[in-house]
């Protein structure tokens, strides 16, 4: 199994298909803000949907954009191409479901 | 009004050398503690006011901590206030810039004015709450403990100390509850597994110790898996009546270093590199398990 990239507590998939569904257009969303402050932030410009814990987004055609880290001594920024992904939480244990790991 | 530009096609050594020398300015006055210079607070607060029509207020209350400052703002407005405005030491990040194009002859003294306001501003103010009838100025703390970083951080008491005796912790950045930096080891098993916020987890696991931890959750590791691609080692560790828990190393931040982290993970995962997999995806156990290849593209 291929997934496109992990960054801290995220981890993001290519589609093979656009996203479907009514998508809002959004500048630098944020995935997975938590209590800790250290929102994972997508600069620029992107077509997306949330759905829960996971957010499908369309990065348009053009230059990737970057996925930033809010610590400045967090996770290195690493390029989304464009492309129709899924980010969402890595998933951990809870009492009696599974929840998302917060970084 | 006629308005002159100043273009510098290129630095000279000494300027060159200013902006360091700026930002090591900045940096360093950040942990300096001073009393409130209403003289100086007053020029901003005019210039602050201004900028949305209004005029400073005849009142201007100087709060020792910013929860004096929210209790203060709340009791004014009647409403709870949970937002300070933005307004202060942080904004030496940008300030600085437009400090060393003052120095430098770019921007005048009267171009500067506002904005060198706004730096002394910073040297004596934490934060503010600006109200209409009332301008809430938060002194800066009276002490601030840094990692090497420069995070917020201490591991033997607060990182943010307050005249009215509040105190704030932070781990390498991270903010966090008092008992993670004081009584690390006050913690129950239970209370433990109760903490979702894994920078919390990792905080108090590096402060009380992650063999502790292990311990007092009697965890004993099941699997061991090394990524040689990225050079990552995974250790699945179980404890109590087969509960798991992923302990794993995180690739390099932007500083080098690899922090450990502790998750739990599904009961019924018997590797470390099916568990890993298991986090990523929404694969049953068994499933990861009969394959727990995964690769990223890029992990960080």
């Amino acid at each position: 199994m291929n997934l496109y990239a992990r960054h801290g507590d995220l981890v993001i998939e290519k589609l093979n298909t656009p996203v479907t569904g009514e998508l809002k257009k959004g500048l630098n969303i944020v995935f997975a803000g938590d209590s800790s402050g250290h929102p994972h932030t997508l600069i620029g410009e992107v077509l997306f949907r949330r759905d829960g814990r996971r957010t499908f987004v369309e990065v348009p055609v053009g230059k990737p954009l970057e996925l930033r880290h809010g610590k400045s001594t967090g996770h290195k920024t690493i390029s989304l191409a464009p492309g129709a992904y899924e980010v969402r939480p890595l998933r951990e244990r809870g009492d009696g479901s599974d929840r998302a790991v917060e970084d | 009004m006629e308005t002159k530009t100043a273009v510098l096609e290129n630095l000279t050594d000494e300027q060159e050398a200013l902006l360091d020398k700026t930002a090591d300015a900045y940096i360093a006055d950040l942990t300096v503690s001073r009393e409130p210079d209403i003289a100086v607070i007053n020029r901003w607060l005019d210039v602050a006011y201004r900028l949305y029509d209004m005029k400073r207020p005849t009142r201007v209350e100087i709060a020792a901590s910013p929860e004096a400052a929210l209790k203060l703002a709340s009791e004014l407005t009647g409403e709870k206030q949970t937002e300070m405005d933005w307004c202060g030491v942080g904004d030496g990040g940008w300030v600085a810039f437009y400090d060393v194009f003052h120095q430098i002859g770019v921007l005048t003294d009267n171009e500067s004015a506002e904005v060198i306001a706004l730096r002394d501003y910073g040297k004596v103010a934490w934060d503010s709450v600006l109200l209409d009838e009332c301008a809430i100025v938060i002194r800066r703390p009276v002490a601030i403990r840094l990692d090497d970083d420069g995070n917020l951080h201490s591991t033997t008491g607060p990182c943010l100390e307050w005249e009215d005796g509040a105190k704030d912790f932070a781990y390498h950045g991270t903010w966090v509850p008092e008992r993670i930096v004081m009584a690390p080891k006050s913690f129950t098993r239970d209370e433990i597994l109760t903490i979702t916020n894994t920078e919390e987890r990792r905080a108090l696991g590096e402060i009380a110790g992650w063999q502790w931890i292990a311990d007092q959750l009697g965890a004993t590791v099941v699997d061991k898996w090394y990524d040689r691609s990225l050079r990552l080692r995974y250790e699945l560790l179980a404890y109590g009546d087969g509960q798991k828990l992923l302990r794993k190393q995180s690739p390099a931040l932007k500083g080098g270093k690899q922090p450990t982290y502790v998750e739990p993970v599904h009961e019924g995962l018997k590797t470390a590199k099916a568990a890993r997999k298991w986090q990523a995806t929404n694969l049953s156990p068994e499933q990861c398990e009969r394959d727990p290849e995964l690769k990223y593209g890029v992990e960080a």
